[in-house]
């Protein structure tokens, strides 16, 4: 056991990766209860991007991402517009936050609107913030 | 069964709207083909509609809708009255004609799914308009009609004709639909009512009120803009730009109509004052002479349909402000026989553009042979225009003829006014009589010409709708007792607001009426003036001012005047340094923050001020730290590693204050924007050195601090007013049993204010887009041009030292020492470079 193998760039980059990723995935999941929420979480898997991509560079980066990033952060702003109008499908107040809990035998999982804006949001930010940081080490005339 | 009844006529005004988004995808599948499934949306709406005509002489109406934001009094609620039920019924009648149209008109065009979903949105929207109870639902739909037709006009959005009507589409309606907004507002604080229905007793009082001239003139001009009255009727000439299945639809039962709707809906709440009397009638008799005047100097076939449109839409509102009964049930016949009639001589000029590659009414001729079926829908239409016996166009002609001697326009008009009005009609009824004669005889009669393309009859259902509308005119005119009865009549005291009898004359009484005489010497005036008609044109092209659109031109002005006045600013604002701007801000900044401070300025009471603790002491200390780190430092880079310095002192005071939340996003946030701006720095090379002087830092630092204490000084002086903790306590008791949450912040971010929260998301995102295509842009500039080649040069430097370190990296060396030895050498030598460089 070296101390040097701890000190390889490579693997400190490759755990603030992984640690700033599961943070925000925990985030992301105990937001609601305890500080974080989707805004947080998807701030932090962005910076956790941008570890990666100062680490690795911009190709091996962009493996990480869809291929269409922009479309898919698109696609969720739009999911979570729809989430706030499922009020309206049920009778109910625009925006209003729908709670349903589906039970798979003795494993019950509750879920509602809230949740799904909230993964929503996380993928905006996230997709945005990692496309900003892609186009800001690339450039445009580079691709 | 209410139930059933709310859903059903929900459904009837979203359906086409789900349609829409479903359309594009069906088109993938299906091709042209997809125009049959489509057509089902609007027919079987149309087919629902028909459930409720048999109400209609009776009076009754429906009320249906549900509750959407309850806490505000707003309700997704309709109203079918006669109105409402009759134009339901045209629009998705027109709808399903022009969707099926459109599947082999526009066939091959790899646009048509859009195409289509535009068109059934039009279509929702049309419908949603009609129906609409509640004053906010009405805006949303009527603002709904606007953008569809929007993007309709401008489908072909690579001809820049296209565009430039679409955009004069869109600024001029915007006009109007802010004025609708703002007098919907107006109605609403006056009566606290929100639905049109209940503002039907009102009448009388609004019309008492000093506020109701505001209110008309509001509720007109946006009116006048949507129905293309004289001087907003450009829009309507230009947005011929559009397909024909679509000029078809928006300029019979479309977004022309909705102005006239709005007219028809808003008479029995500001109809009948003087000053609707006397507004109407002028700008409608206008209106009916400019677009038939405006006619005749047209060669295009399309051109004169939608001038006389312009000018049908004129008589309408003309006969809406004569506001008789015998003007009301006119109103009615001419929009009826007007859309019928329009949007099968739109299709006829449709088919023919497209079967001959020309509309020019010069160059055709003979097209009876070669399109038999498109020539029996043009003679079914043409009667129409004409205004033939035995269609719906005859009697209204009969009808609008009967104000002469029937009653007295008001109290206002002595009969002279009646005879001026009778005199107009006149003129622009014989007007389109000559120019209907002239595209029968020109187009189809004559001998074949020589065209772009050889004609030929098309597929069914491209010739279809027409005769199927040229059998309702005629329908509606023989039956005219039936129809009389079931929606004429129904409809015009629906409009009125009280019960109509309408004079309807057919049979042999009609012949030999007095109001036959007048309508034999229209068509004696038109044969005369399409005898004569070239004259006309060349007589009417020579005279100054006639060139069409004086208030496009202006609209034209005005958009090249801001695009000159933005491409000034982008080049006034590089004339100096981004620095000296951001020192700009910075004042500014400060300014706005003292200014209110001003006027009651007292320093806050420091007495009151807690002492800081410890803890806050030294992270006071690291920020300051931090920021003279920032100012002082060498290069930008290692600028940038202090001010997340900073940054992070700011969220251990925040920890301290117990807002673990803000802390979170501070920390994050801080560090997220240094992270960022190294990417910038690296890729762009900017700032590698610093070279302001000293004294400069001193001086802009000094400014920073300013700005700083300015805030300050707003804190302590907001902080020593007393505190109202009531939101703050409602927030953190409901958090909990409201949304289920224990975390205040995010139940505060994704519950209470939701609505913040995504106008914040689609913010974030535009905000987004806009650097990521301006540094895009900037990249592919730089690389593209010669003559920033030494930034270009220095970025692409800037990267490959990276990938050449990054390869270093990956090769697997074991010992750190020699890594960062070798991705130290290449960096040196490109900073000596860079130093060598400007030297």
């Amino acid at each position: 056991m070296k101390i040097s193998r701890y000190l390889n760039p490579d693997r400190a980059a490759t755990f603030l990766f992984v640690a700033l990723a599961a943070l925000s995935l925990v985030a992301l999941v105990f937001g609601r209860d305890a500080p974080a929420g989707g805004f947080s979480a998807g701030l932090l898997a962005g910076a956790a991007f941008i570890a990666y991509l100062n680490a690795f560079g911009v190709p091996r980066s962009r493996r990480l991402l869809p291929r269409d990033l922009l479309a898919l952060v698109a696609g969720a702003a739009l999911v979570a517009s729809i989430g706030g109008l499922l009020g309206l499908g049920a009778f109910a107040p625009f925006l209003t936050n729908l709670r349903a809990n589906l039970s798979f035998g003795i494993v019950s999982v509750g879920t509602s609107v809230q949740q799904v804006v909230s993964v929503c949001i996380f993928v905006v930010l996230a997709g945005s913030i990692a496309a900003m940081a892609l186009e800001f080490a690339a450039g445009g005339g580079e691709k | 069964m209410n139930f059933d009844l709310d859903a059903g006529i929900t459904l009837a005004a979203l359906a086409p709207f789900i349609a829409a988004l479903l359309a594009p995808f069906l088109f993938r599948f299906t091709r042209h083909y997809s125009a049959w499934l489509l057509a089902l949306v609007p027919a079987s709406i149309f087919g629902y509609m028909l459930h409720y005509v048999a109400q209609m002489p009776r009076r009754q109406f429906v009320s249906a809708g549900y509750d959407w934001v309850p806490s505000y009094g707003l309700r997704l609620s309709f109203y079918l009255d006669q109105l409402a039920v009759s134009l339901a019924l045209l629009v998705s009648g027109v709808a399903t004609l022009a969707l099926l149209h459109a599947g082999p008109f526009l066939k091959g065009n790899p646009g048509q799914g859009r195409f289509m979903a535009l068109l059934l949105a039009a279509t929702g929207a049309m419908l949603g308009l009609v129906m609409a109870d509640n004053l906010v639902s009405l805006f949303i739909f009527w603002e709904l009609a606007g953008l569809s037709t929007f993007f309709l006009v401008g489908f072909d959005h690579e001809r820049r004709a296209a565009r430039r009507a679409a955009i004069h589409m869109l600024l001029v309606n915007a006009i109007g639909g802010l004025s609708l907004l703002a007098a919907f507002l107006l109605l609403h604080q006056m009566t606290g009512n929100w639905e049109v229905s209940a503002l039907f007793q009102f009448g009388p009082a609004i019309r008492e009120q000093p506020l109701y001239p505001v209110i008309l003139i509001l509720v007109l001009v946006a009116a006048f803009v949507r129905s293309a009255q004289f001087p907003f009727h450009f829009w309507l000439q230009n947005a011929l730009e559009m397909p024909a299945s679509a000029a078809a639809f928006t300029q019979s039962a479309g977004m022309a109509l909705a102005g006239v709707y709005l007219l028809m809906r808003m008479n029995p709440i500001l109809g009948g004052a003087t000053l609707w009397d006397v507004i109407l009638p002028i700008f409608g008799g206008l209106t009916l002479l400019w677009g038939a005047f405006g006619a005749l100097r047209q060669t295009d076939l399309v051109q004169i349909l939608t001038r006389t449109t312009v000018s049908a839409l004129g008589l309408m509102v003309l006969l809406l402000g004569i506001g008789t009964q015998a003007a009301f049930s006119a109103v009615v016949m001419v929009l009826f026989a007007h859309a019928f009639f329009k949007a099968a001589l739109l299709m006829v000029a449709g088919n023919v553009e497209r079967a001959t590659g020309t509309r020019d009414i010069t160059e055709l001729g003979g097209l009876w042979k070669p399109m038999p079926l498109t020539f029996l829908g043009a003679l079914l239409g043409l009667a129409g225009m004409l205004g033939l016996p035995f269609t719906l166009a005859f009697q209204s002609r009969q009808e609008m003829y009967a104000i002469l001697f029937l009653d007295r326009i008001s109290d206002l008009f002595l009969n002279w006014q009646n005879t001026l009005v009778v005199l107009v009609m006149v003129l622009a009824n014989a007007i389109w009589v000559a120019l209907g004669l002239a595209i029968l005889f020109r187009l189809f009669a004559g001998r074949a010409r020589a065209t772009p393309l050889s004609p030929r009859e098309g597929a069914p259902f491209l010739w279809l709708g027409m005769l199927v509308l040229g059998a309702a005119s005629l329908w509606a005119g023989t039956w005219l007792d039936g129809v009389g009865y079931l929606f004429l009549t129904p409809i015009a005291s629906s409009i009125a607001n009280i019960q109509i009898d309408a004079y309807l004359y057919s049979g042999l009484g009609a012949v030999l009426s007095l109001q036959f005489a007048i309508t034999a010497i229209t068509w004696l005036v038109g044969i005369v003036l399409f005898l004569s008609l070239d004259d006309i044109r060349t007589l009417f092209r020579d005279l100054p001012g006639t060139r069409g659109g004086s208030l496009a031109l202006m609209l034209d002005n005005i958009l090249t005047g801001l695009v000159r006045l933005s491409g000034f600013l982008f080049g006034f604002v590089p004339r100096f340094p981004a620095p000296a701007w951001t020192m700009v801000l910075v004042v500014l900044f400060s300014l706005v923050i003292l200014a209110p401070l001003a006027p009651v300025f007292s320093i806050p009471d420091m007495a009151q001020v807690v002492p800081p603790s410890f803890i806050e002491i030294m992270a006071m200390l690291v920020a300051i730290i931090g920021l003279s780190g920032t100012l002082f430092a060498r290069t930008a880079r290692i600028g940038l590693l202090f001010l997340m310095l900073t940054g992070v002192a700011i969220a251990l005071l925040l920890v301290g204050f117990g807002a673990p939340e803000a802390s979170l996003a501070q920390i994050i946030i801080a560090n997220l924007c240094v992270a960022l701006l190294v990417l910038l720095v690296n890729r762009h090379g900017l700032g590698m050195t610093e070279t302001r002087s000293v004294v400069r830092k001193v001086g802009e630092g000094g400014l920073s601090v300013i700005a700083g204490l300015a805030i300050a000084l707003l804190g302590i002086s907001v902080l020593q007013r007393p505190l109202d903790q009531k939101l703050a306590d409602f927030y953190v008791h409901a958090s909990v049993p409201l949304a289920g949450g224990r975390n205040v912040i995010d139940v505060l971010l994704m519950d209470f204010r939701a609505l913040d929260t995504f106008v914040l998301l689609f913010l974030f995102l535009a905000a987004m887009l806009a650097l990521f295509f301006l540094v895009s842009a900037r990249g592919a500039k730089e690389t593209g041009s010669g003559k920033t080649k030494r930034s270009a040069g220095s970025a692409s430097r800037a990267v490959k030292t990276r990938s050449a370190g990054a390869k270093t990296r990956s090769v697997g060396t074991r010992s750190t020492k020699a890594a960062t030895a070798r991705k130290r050498a290449p960096k040196k030598a490109s900073t000596r470079k860079q130093k060598g460089k400007p030297a």
